[in-house]
Formats: C-alpha cells, sequence, structure tokens
C-alpha cells in the first residue's frame, strides 16, 4: 500500500514535457483514473503519455482539474442537472474559459479524450453561448463560415425567416 | 356482487360516444394555407439540395471538433438560436437537422415546434426559448 497523502503522478505531454500532478487532480480524468485503477498494486515508474494533448493544453486542464479536484465525482452519466439552466457556466469557470479559440477547441478535444465530463461540458457551454442571440453574419464571422448560400437563396430563407427579424 | 355490473350503452350515449366530433370555428394551425408557407421552418423544403461542401471548411470550429461534440454543444442551445444557425450555412444547416432531438420536433410536431416558437418571439417571452431548449427536450420527453 503507498498511501502517501499528495502521491504524485508523472504525465507527458505530446511534444514530451513531463509534469507532476497530484494523483488526485490527474484522476478527474476517467482516462487517467481508470487506467491507474487497472495498473493497481504494480508499480508505476514512468510517466504517463497523453499523446494527443500539447503541453500548453495539457497544463490549462491541470489547472482546471486543480481546482476542481474536491468536487464530488458525479455518476458518469448523470444528465440530472441538464434541467438548469444549460448554458450557465460558474464564474472561475467563466474566466478559465475566456482564451483564444484555438486553445478552447483544444481544450475541448482533450477533455473530450481524456474523459473529464464536466470539463467538457463547460467547453461547450462557452461555444454555446458564443452562438447564442447572434445573427448569421455575426456566427460566421464568430467562426469564420463561409456563406454558401446564393443571393436568391439567402433571401428566400430571410424571407421565411421574416417573423424572426426585430420590429 | 353482480350489483355493480355496468348497465348497457344506451342508443343515445353509443351515438354520442362514436360521434364525430365537429370541426373547431375558425382555421386550425394545421389548416391554414399560408401557415406552411411562411414556417421558418421550411419543413424540409430545401433539403433536397445535395450539400456536398464541407460545412465552412475554413471554420476551425468545424474543422477541428468532431460532429459528435458540435451536436452536443448545438443540443445546449434553445430553438430560437437553432432557427438563426440554421440561415448560416448549408453545412450548418445539415448538421442542425441532424440533432436528435430537433429531427424529432420536426418529425412530429412541426406545426407545434413552429407555433410555440412564434408565440415565444413576438410575445416578447424570450424565457420560454430559453428553457425551450432541445437538451431539455431530449431529457424529459424523447
Amino acid at each position: 500500500m503507498s498511501e502517501g497523502p499528495a502521491q504524485t503522478i508523472v504525465l507527458q505531454s505530446n511534444d514530451n514535457v513531463a509534469i507532476t500532478v497530484e494523483r488526485k487532480v490527474a484522476e478527474r480524468s476517467m482516462l487517467i483514473k481508470n487506467m491507474l485503477e487497472d495498473l493497481a498494486g504494480s508499480e508505476l515508474d514512468s510517466a504517463i503519455p497523453i499523446p494527443n494533448v500539447n503541453e500548453s493544453v495539457l497544463k490549462k486542464v491541470i489547472e482546471w482539474c486543480e481546482h476542481h479536484k474536491n468536487d464530488p465525482q458525479t455518476a458518469a452519466d448523470d444528465d440530472s442537472d441538464s434541467r438548469k439552466k444549460t448554458t450557465d457556466i460558474e464564474e472561475w469557470d467563466q474566466k478559465f474559459m475566456q482564451v483564444d479559440q484555438e486553445m478552447l477547441f483544444e481544450i475541448i478535444l482533450a477533455s473530450n479524450y481524456l474523459d473529464i465530463k464536466p470539463l467538457l461540458d463547460v467547453g461547450c457551454k462557452t461555444v454555446a453561448n458564443m452562438i447564442k442571440g447572434k445573427s448569421p453574419e455575426e456566427i460566421r464571422k464568430t467562426f469564420n463560415i463561409t456563406n454558401d448560400f446564393t443571393p436568391e437563396e439567402e433571401e428566400q430563407i430571410r424571407r421565411e425567416n421574416e417573423w424572426a427579424e426585430d420590429r | 356482487m353482480s350489483s355493480s355490473e355496468p348497465e348497457p350503452l344506451t342508443r343515445r350515449d353509443f351515438c354520442f360516444l362514436t360521434s364525430i366530433v365537429p370541426d373547431l370555428p375558425g382555421p386550425t394551425i394545421d389548416e391554414t394555407p399560408t401557415f406552411k408557407a411562411s414556417s421558418p421552418l421550411d419543413y424540409g423544403r430545401h433539403e433536397s439540395k445535395k450539400i456536398e461542401i464541407l460545412p465552412g471548411s475554413t471554420s476551425d470550429l468545424f474543422r477541428i471538433i468532431p460532429t459528435e461534440i458540435i451536436v452536443k454543444i448545438l443540443s445546449m442551445l434553445d430553438l430560437q438560436s437553432l432557427t438563426d444557425l440554421r440561415r448560416v450555412s448549408w453545412g450548418v444547416r445539415a448538421i442542425v437537422n441532424t440533432i436528435p432531438a430537433y429531427k424529432d420536433l420536426m418529425k412530429y410536431s412541426p406545426d407545434t415546434t413552429y407555433s410555440m416558437n412564434f408565440v415565444a418571439r413576438t410575445a416578447s417571452f424570450v424565457e420560454i426559448s430559453d428553457h425551450f431548449s432541445t437538451r431539455s427536450l431530449d431529457a424529459g420527453v424523447v
């Protein structure tokens, strides 16, 4: 039994940077948690490679896990909170997510890969909030989406949505 | 306990129970000819167009994020935002159409959906559409 007060493990990003984290923090990732449980008993003497995540993103993800390490672990598929307003984000997380789009998307991908459901949810909510209440043109600008409607199609669709325009 | 045996239906009862309820006065939603024509939900009118272009292939959002997560994100939106989103591009329109809750709404109750959305907007009951997210529909109805 090796139950030290602050047991640490080493994660290795895909650009070969080793990052030491408290085991409890790393276990916010269900992928890592399950892996460590599978390895229970055998000595973990090398770094755990995280092949899909680079250093800056991994550090950012660890920062989130650090802050949320004492959150109650929710059941894997607990959707009971989906009834509350879906795009509410707690203040710390909102600040945490104030990053450029590239980083935001990388965080979403990493949390999906590492299976950190609450972080994935926060990421998705952040993107959802970027869409909410925006006009189609604003959405195109925000996400750099090409408008492939012909002017005629656009006019037709706009007319159909006319009731949606502000009066 | 033969006393509790139900009395047989009279002819009058029978006629009442089996008669066809007369039409409600005035046009109902599904009878209004202009209703579908002016609906922003378009009832699939435009969907026959083949979509060969990836949704905004220049967009990081669609280039980087896998579709399953895009659908998860869009499922957090209210119907109003989804309706606006469908005006962004053909590809985005196609993705919105694949959201399970949105698909079910369009399949089973397009008229009701349209009416609710319409009421929510015209009466400025913004809160209605706020709470009328496809995600809550997933949880509650489907």
